[in-house]
């Protein structure tokens, strides 16, 4: 039979159309948290350009060595299609029952986790791999690469004490290995998935973060709307000098690890805050 | 230029382990370059060091290099003399690297001086520390944009800290006073932060971090509970002296020399 799987230029607009119900909608990308923590909206613009050329790139690399190391998982099985979906019967992945969380994932999400101090915003970038972990289990159910992540979840989620995996530090009191998987570790399995290159990845996390801040700004500060489009725009050309370099990354030491300071003070505040629009 | 350019790699190192006999005080091993190494105070399993410049540091070109060794079950208490100014390198980069090695039990204490940043500075700052089974980090660090009336130069500031189990903070931040980025620092001259780490016991779970989200405090220093436990504190603001972390709880908690519990706590001069 004659498997036809869409381009992976066209999952990637899949994934940045904010039309996709993955959860971002309820996200501004920390606008919110720097507007309300008294950033002028004038500063936008050079703000977005921040973001993308520093927290965005940490994104961006997470989801560039997750797709890496998942893309070994093994290959879509054309062959396969029938069968049931992830979390059933192996697909081409060993699914033992006491196979749980996999320690290569772990290593990535603790470089990622290593590399966002703010828990505020690791808890927003979790909240939303919680989504796109939804969408990529029902549109990619017999990925290999997307059922290692399913098991990993599931793991992840048992009460301690009944994981067998190689893990130690905890996010709550019920989970053990390295929780709830952050967005970009998601992405980075729908894109190998999708068999999506590198430099795409990379451009993909940097315009959906501009893109979900201009948004947000819509929603915030009234404005122009072709305004934001023009920001986004020049967001991203700034991140374009650093495409290459982080769809180069292969080990989680390679993932960037640069920072922003004042957006993870803004977004502390912001989480404690009960007026906002957004979750983050 | 009137002074040849400096390019090699300026090592100092501190370095502090058990003494040879049960009760003897630590011994502390030095290596003096651009800094020198004083030692203050050495007690059966505490030293007190610290740190004085030997000449103008830092010069376009410098590399220093402070490498810091705690054996197992040692404490070290670090102080800086005074504050150390990059001056402007005239377009010739330099580095300031610290490394940190900390046995399991161990423990370091620095409350470093203010690290100022001159217009036309261009400097890489790194620390990475490696920290044993439950050996505990401790570390102020403030960087300033600029000498009074300057916008300051161009600074990276990385941080690596990491135990048997991986990462725990990794970190680069990069500022440049004539090119503020809102979001970074904005227009803050100032970053100082306090870095409060412990590696992995052995066994058992990490330390508890307490609620996950600490509210900000009054004076504008915030909170970041790790990932896996321990917390990054940091004051982003416009002049050094108006910090709050010169307040912070976890000096006053934790007296650096007060903080070893010493089975035998008397405390000789070198």
């Amino acid at each position: 039979m004659t498997f036809l799987a869409p381009h992976p230029s066209t999952v990637a607009l899949l994934l940045a159309d904010a039309r996709l119900p993955g959860g971002g909608h309820a996200h501004s990308a920390s606008l919110e948290p720097a507007l309300r923590g008294g950033m002028p909206p004038a500063d936008v613009p050079a703000w977005m350009v921040g973001r993308a050329t520093t927290v965005s790139l940490v994104e961006a690399g997470t989801a560039v060595v997750a797709a890496r190391l998942l893309a070994d998982a093994g290959p879509w099985a054309p062959e396969d299609r029938d069968a049931p979906p992830a979390g059933g019967p192996d697909g081409g992945v060993d699914l033992g029952a006491d196979l749980g969380a996999d320690p290569g994932v772990d290593a990535v999400v603790r470089a990622w986790a290593a590399r966002t101090p703010s828990p505020a915003l690791r808890d927003a970038s979790r909240l939303l791999g919680r989504g796109y972990l939804r969408v990529a289990r029902t549109l990619w159910p017999r990925s290999a690469a997307v059922r290692v992540l399913v098991r990993h979840d599931a793991a992840s989620r048992r009460p301690a004490g009944l994981t067998t995996g190689t893990t130690s530090g905890t996010t709550t009191g019920t989970t053990t290995g390295t929780g709830t998987l952050p967005r970009a570790v998601v992405l980075g399995a729908i894109c190998a998935a999708a068999g999506m290159p590198p430099a795409d990845v990379v451009r993909l996390t940097v315009y959906d973060d501009a893109q979900t801040a201009a948004s947000a700004l819509l929603k915030l500060e009234p404005l122009d709307p072709l305004a934001p489009a023009r920001w986004v725009l020049d967001a991203c050309a700034a991140a374009e000098e650093h495409v290459l370099r982080v769809a180069a990354c292969a080990t989680p030491e390679d993932i960037p690890s640069s920072g922003a300071p004042l957006t993870e003070g803004w977004a502390e505040a912001h989480a404690l805050t009960t007026q906002r629009l957004f979750r983050a | 230029m009137s002074t040849p350019p400096r390019t090699d790699v300026r090592l100092t190192l501190v370095e502090v382990d058990r003494g040879t006999v049960p009760g003897a005080p630590v011994r502390v091993r030095t290596r003096d370059d651009l800094l020198a190494v004083r030692t203050v105070a050495r007690g059966a399993a505490h030293a007190e060091v610290a740190l004085v410049a030997t000449g103008a540091v830092l010069l376009g070109g410098d590399h220093v290099a402070v490498q810091v060794r705690v054996a197992d079950g040692c404490a070290l208490t670090l102080t800086d003399v005074g504050g150390t100014v990059a001056y402007d390198g005239e377009g010739r980069p330099c580095r300031w690297d610290v490394e940190v090695r900390l046995g399991a039990g161990a423990r370091l204490d620095w409350a470093g001086l203010p690290f100022v940043v001159s217009s036309g500075a261009d400097v890489t700052r790194s620390t990475d520390a490696v920290l044993g089974a439950g050996a505990r980090l401790l570390l102020r660090e403030t960087a300033v944009l600029g000498r009074d009336g300057e916008l300051g130069g161009r600074v990276v500031l990385r941080s690596t800290v990491r135990d048997d189990d991986g990462p725990l903070l990794v970190e680069e931040v990069v500022a440049a006073g004539e090119r503020p980025v809102p979001g970074v620092l904005g227009g803050r001259r100032v970053i100082d932060s306090i870095t409060d780490l412990h590696g992995a016991p052995d066994d058992g779970p990490p330390p508890s971090g307490g609620p996950d989200h600490a509210p900000p405090g009054a004076d504008g220093a915030v909170t970041l509970r790790l990932e896996r436990g321990g917390t990054l504190t940091r004051w982003l603001g416009t002049s050094a002296h108006l910090s709050p972390l010169h307040r912070s709880h976890l000096w006053r908690d934790h007296p650096p020399a007060a903080v070893p519990a010493l089975p035998d706590p008397r405390l000789e001069t070198a």
